[in-house]
């Protein structure tokens, strides 16, 4: 027989946030939400509060002298988890303000300890406990070591009451309160970063006793329906779908482009991730499309991020009915500041929904011109944990980066991500009997043969057509090809020459 | 409002004694649980800016309230109230309570929303003294 407790973990109702925590809240546990004002401290309360909830397991919400409860409850009313059914039924606010203005610290925590006796709630939160000592100043004790014993005491009364507890506290900074964040099981340690015009919002957990949560740094979105937490994109895809990993995908894909295929060995590997490089104009998009849509036509489902333009019927009509009809999900995400890890979660979300196989990302440069500025610091890494998430999934990626037309070397990403990739097809504008024509080739297909050809290819109403290998010339990456013999004229696309 | 119609106050002070000090003290102790009942989540010092604003809302209409609560308060001045209560006669003092408690219901809706007050104050009008079951349901 096992001597030892098993720990319940409490469901936080936060999405993304048990998975931070490594399970959920350790019940009983006394924790603590700490960050600077504004960062999400209440919300999270209320989320978490709201969530947990139940008339066998109610909650008492103790507001102190920070935020006027009327206020608290305006605002926090307009997330879409606040139910007004729930006050004074599952969900009760007390507010202690009068406690702490006609007495001391001991009177609050007496105050808490009564009615936490009167009401036996299973949860119960403190808003703010640093307030409560904010104004105290008997000589001889600091703030900090009053607050470290109310806060022990509380710990004390709380875990013996079988009370699950959060204190949310204003700190600036996690070294200004030290003495105060041992007594505690948890904490939750809230941020804001503001770069230019874009704020992006992170939650720590900083400690947690009991259990192992994902380390560092993790970004959080507020909207109407509330706290959204986005865990690493790897750790997501880990957990949800190790059988993927185990069974590796086998096969190739068309490429919906005639003689594509060929020029891949057979067509895309399956599971392979694809970067399609050209500059403005060259091809990128429809290539994409033409992807997506031979899955479609193949009996598989797609998913697409655009962050250059939505696709519509007057831009991209092939693409704008396979979302009409549902067989390719549009992730658009208008929100600014974004994060690698929210866009990967979103992704992950619509490749579950449809069990897609086939994703596209349209374009590089648009995602990170859609990333925070934080993010774009470290774009590299972030494309490489997007690229690994998507990977883990079985899906093929096809992504598309813009490529500045550049005569004098040749590159083909332009965020040196290239080697990320599995796969890279490169377009380019090349210059050939006064005209400017498409070239494309396959430069590299990693553990396969491919076609080592240039080819020629031009966009018809029909989609792209891919002619033969410019033979004959030389110097095509140079953008300004010669002929190898004068009297030879280019092999151009039928239909594509100029008469 | 159903919660806060005070006509089943009136109804039983009536019944027992037409007589405006009878009524004062009927309708103040239903002020007092009403309060009462707003207290734990606002404050006491909540509870009074509430119950001070709803008083200024109300003497636009009816002056004599004016009384109720003078001067800048932190709390709730109900002997204060009873006084001005009882200066008038049933059928008037009913009428200022219903004003002051829909004063007190819109005050508190426009805060915090119609849905949100109703569960507030829907909750705090059950164990009014001199309300029978009876009563409530006529």
């Amino acid at each position: 027989m096992s001597t030892t407790i098993d720990i319940n973990r409490l469901s936080t109702g936060v999405p993304g946030l048990d998975d931070v925590l490594g399970g959920g809240v350790p019940e009983f546990s006394f924790n603590l939400i700490a960050g600077p004002p504004g960062c999400g401290k209440t919300t999270l309360a209320h989320q978490i509060m709201f969530s947990l909830a139940t008339p066998e397991r109610p909650a008492i919400y103790f507001t102190v002298l920070g935020e006027p409860p009327l206020k608290m409850l305006r605002y926090q009313q307009q997330f879409a988890f606040f139910d007004s059914e729930a006050i004074n039924r599952r969900v009760r606010f007390i507010n202690l303000a009068d406690d702490r203005l006609e007495g001391d610290l001991q009177q609050v925590l007496r105050r808490i300890v009564a009615e936490v006796e009167t009401h036996a709630p299973a949860l119960v939160f403190v808003d703010s406990f640093r307030s409560l000592v904010a104004a105290e100043a008997s000589p001889g004790s600091t703030q900090g070591a009053l607050l470290q014993q109310f806060v022990h005491q509380l710990g004390i009364s709380m875990t013996s009451w079988q009370a699950t507890t959060f204190l949310l506290g204003e700190y600036g900074s996690e070294s200004d309160a030290n003495p105060v964040f041992t007594v505690a099981d948890g904490l939750f340690w809230l941020s804001q970063n503001v770069q230019r015009n874009s704020m992006v919002r992170k939650l720590e957990i900083t400690k947690m006793r009991g259990q192992p949560t994902l380390p560092g740094l993790h970004t959080f979105r507020i909207s109407a329906a509330g706290i959204e937490v986005f865990p690493p994109a790897g750790h997501t895809v880990a957990a949800s779908d190790r059988g993927n990993e185990a069974a590796p995908p086998a096969g190739r894909l068309p490429m919906g482009v005639p003689r594509l295929d060929d020029m891949l060995g057979g067509g895309l590997p399956r599971g392979y991730s694809l970067l399609v490089a050209g500059p403005s104009g060259s091809g990128k998009s429809i290539l994409a499309a033409a992807f997506l849509a031979e899955g479609v036509r193949c009996g598989e489902t797609g998913v697409i991020a655009a962050f250059e333009q939505r696709p519509d019927r007057s831009r991209n009509r092939l693409l704008a009915d396979l979302i009409a009809n549902g067989r390719v999900a549009l992730v658009d995400s208008q929100a600014p500041d974004l994060s690698i890890d929210e866009i990967v979660r979103l992704l992950l979300i619509e490749i579950h929904r449809l069990d897609a196989s086939r994703v596209v990302i349209d374009s590089l440069s648009g995602f990170e011109l859609a990333l925070a500025p934080s993010f774009r610091e470290d774009f590299r890494e972030s494309m490489s944990r997007l690229v690994t998430a998507l990977a883990a999934t079985g899906v093929t990626v096809l992504m598309t980066s813009e490529l500045e037309d550049r005569y004098t070397d040749l590159r083909f990403s332009p965020y040196g991500t290239a080697f990320l990739t599995d796969a890279i097809i490169v377009q380019r504008y090349v210059e050939v009997d006064s005209r400017l024509l498409r070239m494309m080739a396959v430069v590299k297909l990693r553990s396969s043969p491919h076609s080592n050809d240039l080819r020629l290819f031009e966009i018809t109403d029909d989609g792209i057509r891919i002619s033969d290998r410019l033979a004959g010339h030389e110097g095509l990456l140079g953008g300004k090809p010669t002929t190898a013999d004068a009297a030879e004229l280019p092999k151009t696309p039928a239909g594509a020459r100029h008469e | 409002m159903n919660s806060l119609d005070s006509s089943r106050f009136i109804a039983a002070a009536a019944r027992v004694d037409d007589d405006a000090a009878r009524v004062a003290e009927v309708l103040v102790s239903a002020w007092q649980h009403r309060l009462a009942a707003l207290a734990p989540i606002v404050g006491q010092r909540g509870v009074g800016a509430l119950y001070g604003r709803s008083v200024a809302l109300a003497s636009a209409s009816h002056p004599w309230l004016a009384a109720a609560q003078l001067g800048v308060k932190s709390a709730v001045d109900l002997p204060a109230l009873s006084a001005a209560l009882s200066s008038q006669t049933a059928a008037e003092a009913a009428a200022g309570d219903r004003a002051l408690a829909k004063a007190l219901s819109e005050l508190l809706a426009s805060l915090i929303g119609a849905s949100l007050t109703e569960r507030l104050l829907g909750s705090m009008t059950d164990p009014v003294p001199g309300a029978t079951a009876h009563e409530r349901s006529s």
